[in-house]
């Protein structure tokens, strides 16, 4: 990512400002350094790192104050080694010099990042950023950013730093991944907030939509019309599915709907034509759809607009009775297909007051359904104070951040169709779809960038999960060798270790990536079976106890942790372990079953057994 | 015992004493499938042979070695299933009983038998309810469930609904076991089920999750999917049977798949216990509590899950000895990606699981069903056999890396903890291809060792014959209950030669929904007699025998010692 000869210039212009700022350094003292900077120059050119950091060891050494711009190339070259700790090291004596050496900030960050450490590299990005706002400044902030799930302030340096480089498809792969994070966090918000909710059912439906998953989808979108029968929008998407699952009165019934909250939409249709048919195991009709919509009812009246939730169209109605009801008038009346301009004028010319967040929610909306969702995105922050109590404006930053996350995803597709990154894409997205050619497109990102960083991971995880552990020993082996320091790398190889019972291989490996990362459950637990299979007991309990502290929904180690304590001679502790195990298995069988139970009151057939006599 | 017998014994035993150090020879057994010339020619319907639409398609039915009419040569019994859009009528396919002619060939008398019933079948279970002399048949479906009264006149009569044990019509039932839970002598029965499942509720393939594998669009389920109660029939000594499963303790709410069901005295207190291999949720251990009901001890025992805790599947299950050290060990069949679970027990009726210390990981792409411990080379220590096939038959033009047909694969028994994986090297019986589900273990050919007998999906079953290679010798034990039930379900036999011991028990499933021959085999290395036979009666008394001569057949009826001892040819 750097520009080695880049950096090396700034480095040369700093030591150069330097030394005129020392006047302290008599002219033989001007020459040692000179002489040795020199020397340190020329080993940089030819990447010979360690004699670069020799000599300026060396100057450092017989003069430790004089210039602490050295101290930043020093750290530099530890850097480019890899020599992370020696380089925070430099940095540091560096930054009590001079605090403000915006390259040992930048570089201090980077050099945790590289030691997969982002929460202790942020203070260091911010104030390099802060000094010298540059693509790198920007890039790396917003890697350790992410490191720490903010996602939206990484998503903008991104895009900061995107037009200043020359490496657009990477930025557009960063881009692309930050919006698909944060509209992850949201989902996860809402099914967790609101379950069973109308939003939760939504995402569910737009998302099972998108993979073809036909059924679920026509269930869910029923779901969801169940709990809010007068969004329109529902309507149309559930009108396909229940065509494509060749339930044609049902899907007459759904657009017939669609079109009575939607008056302006009399000429929509659905082209049975150009859609599959007959996804539904043909033994019989399931859920009764036609039922169920005509259970709905004819709406009293025909909501303000149609395509929005009732959670929305509440609050236009109290505007339309409220004390700018012409302008509302005004604005519901533009909201239509060709007339959007003038109702996002309108909104624009509403002063909003204050706990006011539909106007926001309509223009984000307005820009969303024009396909400019970076505005709508840059709108529905406004939103934000909002959202913990009106879950349609979560289920709308969600929509904007899907948006944004395909159009990043879409253009590194189309624009760089030979990019690693563009291969690492498809074979992430191939990996979570469990399909097998997810492994050819990681090979191919690595072809076309041997450094690109993440996929020889991604693909020794692809192959973990294929059984393929020799080809995932390999991969993570070569990525040691590129980046001896990746604790990633180190916790995967040591959980093969331990996996294949070679705990004395496996425990060091564990070890070091738990003083990495001290906060992975996993690490402790699988370091606890390391040390389990070298009969360490007392140390392997208290590493699964350290893992269940850090992530309690790790329900399996009271299993393990049962085991050991009866291995231990201690019954009492084990039976305890036990039934803790059982009580949250139970619950979360109670839980499956609670869900199973729901899906099976709407259907009471009964199914005649085929083929007996 | 000639002069080099005896050197060979010496040798014998100062190798035993090694405990294996030493290189083992070649092993001593070669496998050929002989179905074909045997007359096992009529294949065995299942669903789909190209694509599964629905997952009770997938999971095939078992076989059985059953010596139906008493004449000491074992004879046959193949289930059969049927295909969704069904057949012409008069042209179903029926379950076929192969009566052995004793010269390598069988005919199907299953019509003349009264076996011949078409449907979805699923498991056999193996025991003489009424304590008549004659072995009779519990077969479990999809839907009705049938009791055949063998009535020892080659001929069998369906007395389901007199003895009240057919169950719901609508349930898929699994797993079945002949069970003498109250020690009075009677034969009680144990029934699991595997999914309550609505065909009119399921998406087609890779229409929903869990309708997906490795990417491929597959059937769904049975994640996802609800699981079903287990059942226990009392049987009441007149003919008939009540349902005991609420006071037994053995109902679920509903959340296990339950798959073999086999009966085992897991913790050597002579009081039999329950053990069900559950697919993709937690398997059943239930402990007799000696006062009518059960606890399900799966958990606390070490045999509910994987090693770290994990849900795993779980298809088929043999026990026995395979490490010598007097305890009866566990064998679970897995899917593919996963190894069989090798729970080897300690004391106090806990089990660690041991499969990668045992080196069973050698093969791990396919999903794994029938199975047995089984001592074919008769050396005295069990080795490792199971058949495998994938349930997706769309893998194998998706994913060649899973094919749907796979080998019967074969680990011979190291003897000291380990198994070496040597499929390629017993022939063209265990290397050919087939999507396999039940097999088992029987000597059709009364040869002194054991053969195996499978069901493969959409063909002809195969009958592999073993045949061995060196001069081992061997013993069976034929168990008749008096005050026990008479076909000694539940008894424990241990076999002593030297130092080394083996202990089995008698049960009337096992490995994958099947049934195997109930005399059972122990391999004796070179020595030319068991030092001690030690039985222990289902009713808990226990006897003891002496310096049993090998290569024969000993039939022990309980209370009379042995009543007859003869050379099987």
């Amino acid at each position: 990512m750097i520009c080695r000869k880049l950096l090396f210039a700034c480095a040369t212009a700093l030591l150069v400002r330097a030394q005129s700022a020392s006047p302290d350094l008599d002219p033989a003292a001007q020459r040692f350094i000179e002489q040795h900077f020199a020397s340190a120059k020329e080993a940089e050119a030819f990447q010979q790192y360690p004699r670069a950091a020799s000599e300026y060891e060396l100057i450092l050494k017989s003069f430790p104050r004089a210039i602490p711009e050295i101290y930043q190339n020093l750290g530099l070259a530890y850097y480019l080694d890899r020599r992370y700790e020696e380089a925070l090291g430099a940095f540091a004596q560096g930054l009590k010099l001079r605090p403000g050496m915006a390259g040992a900030q930048l570089f201090s960050g980077a050099s945790l990042l590289a030691l997969d450490r982002p929460p202790k590299a942020l203070p260091f990005l911010e104030t390099a950023h802060r000094l010298q706002p540059t693509a790198e400044s920007a890039t790396y902030l917003g890697l350790a950013l992410s490191g720490v799930n903010r996602h939206e302030r990484a998503a903008d340096l991104f895009r900061f730093a995107q037009p200043l480089s020359t490496r657009n498809d990477y930025y557009l792969h960063l881009i692309g991944t930050a919006h698909l994070r944060l509209s992850e966090q949201i989902a996860n918000r809402v099914a967790e907030k609101y379950p069973d909710s109308l939003c939760e059912h939504w995402m569910t439906a737009k998302i099972v939509d998108g993979q073809g998953w036909y059924q679920i989808a026509a269930k869910e979108y029923l779901e969801a019309a169940r709990r809010d029968p007068l969004n329109g929008a529902l309507f149309y998407p559930l009108a396909r599915w229940l065509a494509v699952l060749g339930l044609d009165s049902a899907s007459d019934l759904a657009l017939a709907r669609y079109k009575r909250l939607l008056p302006l939409e009399q000429a929509a249709r659905i082209d049975r034509s150009e859609l599959p048919k007959k996804e539904l195991a043909d033994v019989g009709i399931t859920l009764d759809y036609e039922a169920a919509l005509k259970s709905f009812g004819e709406p009293d009246s025909v909501p303000p607009i149609g395509s929005m939730p009732t959670e929305v169209n509440a609050e236009i109605r109290k505007r339309l009775t409220g004390a700018q009801q012409g302008q509302w008038k005004r604005i519901v009346a533009a909201f239509t297909p060709g007339q959007f301009d003038q109702a996002r004028i309108q909104l624009e010319g509403l002063r909003p007051a204050p706990g006011d967040w539909l106007r926001d929610y309509l223009l984000a909306s307005f820009h969303l359904e024009r396909d400019e969702a970076l505005v709508a995105e840059k709108v529905s922050r406004r939103l934000k104070p909002f959202e913990d109590r009106v879950p349609t404006i979560q289920m709308l930053r969600w929509d904007i951040h899907r948006q944004l996350s395909f159009q990043a995803f879409q253009r590194l597709l189309d624009d760089y169709p030979t990019s690693g990154w563009t291969h690492f894409l498809r074979g992430r997205t191939l990996d979570s779809q469990g399909k097998r050619e997810a492994g050819e497109h990681y090979l191919a990102a690595l072809e076309a960038d041997p450094i690109l960083p993440e996929v020889r991971i991604a693909l020794a995880d692809f192959y973990l999960s294929n059984s393929q552990v020799d080809a995932a020993r390999e991969q993570i082996l070569k990525e040691l060798e590129a980046n001896p320091r990746s604790s990633s790398a180190k916790l995967r190889l040591g959980r093969i270790h331990v996996q294949m019972r070679e705990p004395d291989l496996g425990v060091p490996l564990l070890k070091e990536a738990v003083a990495a990362d001290p906060d992975d459950a996993g690490a402790h637990a699988d370091l606890a079976r390391g040390l389990e299979l070298q009969g360490n007991t007392a140390s392997a309990i208290g590493e699964y106890r350290e893992a269940l502290r850090l992530d309690p929904s790790l329900n399996r180690v009271h299993y393990v942790l049962a085991r050991l304590y009866r291995k231990a001679g201690s019954p009492e502790l084990a039976e305890r372990e036990y039934a803790v195990f059982e009580k949250n298995e139970a619950t979360a069988r109670q839980q499956r079953a609670d869900q199973l139970r729901k899906l099976r009151e709407l259907d009471g057939r009964k199914v005649n057994i085929p083929g007996e006599r | 015992m000639t002069r080099r017998r005896f050197a060979s014994g010496i040798g014998s035993a100062a190798l035993s004493s090694l405990s294996g150090l030493s290189a083992p020879a070649p092993y001593g057994a070669r496998f050929v499938d002989v179905a074909r010339e045997a007359g096992l020619r009529d294949t065995v319907y299942y669903g789909g042979a190209d694509t599964v639409k629905y997952i009770v398609e997938a999971n095939g039915c078992g076989v059985a070695f059953f010596d139906y009419d008493n004449d000491g040569w074992q004879d046959l019994l193949v289930l059969n299933g049927s295909r969704l859009e069904g057949f012409p009528k008069g042209q179903e396919p029926t379950n076929h009983l192969y009566k052995n002619n004793r010269d390598g060939t069988f005919t199907d008398v299953a019509q003349r038998a009264g076996l011949a019933k078409s449907g979805w079948a699923q498991a056999i279970a193996i025991g003489d309810y009424d304590n008549d002399g004659f072995d009779d048949l519990f077969i479990t479906y999809w839907g009705r469930n049938v009791l055949y009264h063998n009535n020892g006149d080659g001929t069998f009569t369906d007395v389901t609904e007199a003895t009240g044990v057919g169950g719901d019509p609508k349930r898929w039932n699994t797993g079945c076991c002949f069970v003498d839970y109250d020690r009075d002598g009677k034969l009680d029965l144990f029934v699991t089920a595997y999914l309550d499942v609505n065909l009119a509720e399921l998406p087609l393939p890779g229409k929903s999750t869990n309708c997906t594998w490795k990417g491929v669009p597959v059937f769904c389920g049975p994640k996802g999917m609800k699981g079903t109660t287990n059942i226990l029939y009392r049987n009441n000594g007149d003919g008939t049977f009540t349902e005991v499963s609420k006071q037994a303790g053995v109902i679920l709410p509903g959340l296990s798949y339950g798959m073999t069901a086999t009966t085992v005295d897991y913790n050597d207190d002579g009081w039999p216990d329950i053990f069900v291999a559950c697919d993709s949720t937690p398997s059943i251990l239930y402990r007799n509590n000696k006062n009518g009901s059960f606890t399900d001890v799966a958990v606390a025992s070490g045999v509910a899950y994987s090693e770290d805790g994990r849900e795993q599947a779980g298809m088929g299950l043999t026990f026995a000895d395979y490490d010598g050290d007097g305890r009866v060990d566990i064998v679970k069949t897995l899917f593919a990606d996963d190894m069989p679970a090798l729970y080897r027990a300690e004391s106090g009726g806990f089990f660690t699981e041991r499969s990668m210390n045992a080196g069973l990981n050698a093969v791990t792409k396919h999903v794994q069903w029938g199975t047995g411990l089984v001592d074919f080379d008769n050396d005295g220590w069990p080795d490792l056999f199971y058949v495998t096939g994938h349930v997706y038959p769309e893998l194998d033009r998706a994913n060649p890396d899973y094919p749907y047909r796979g080998p019967r694969v074969l680990y011979r028994n190291l003897r000291n903890g380990k198994f070496e994986h040597i499929t390629a090297a017993c022939g063209p019986g265990l290397t050919t291809a087939h999507s396999s589900r039940g097999c088992a273990f029987g000597d059709f050919d009364n040869d002194g060792d054991l053969d195996v007998l499978v069901m493969n999906m959409n063909e002809p079953p195969s009958l592999i014959r073993c045949d061995v290679l060196n001069r081992n010798s061997w013993l069976k034990v034929k168990l008749i209950g008096t005050e026990s039930n008479r076909t000694a379900i539940g008894a424990r036999v241990r076999v002593k030669t030297g130092s080394h011991y083996q202990v089995q028990e008698v049960q009337s499933q096992s490995s994958y929904y099947s049934a195997n021959d109930l005399r059972l085999h122990f391999g004796l290395g070179d020595a030319s007699r068991a030092d001690s036979v030690e039985v222990r009666w289902p009713t808990g008394k226990q006897e003891l025998f002496r310096d049993v001569p090998a290569n024969r057949v000993v039939k022990i009826r309980e209370g009379s010692g042995i009543i007859d001892a003869k050379p099987l040819r």
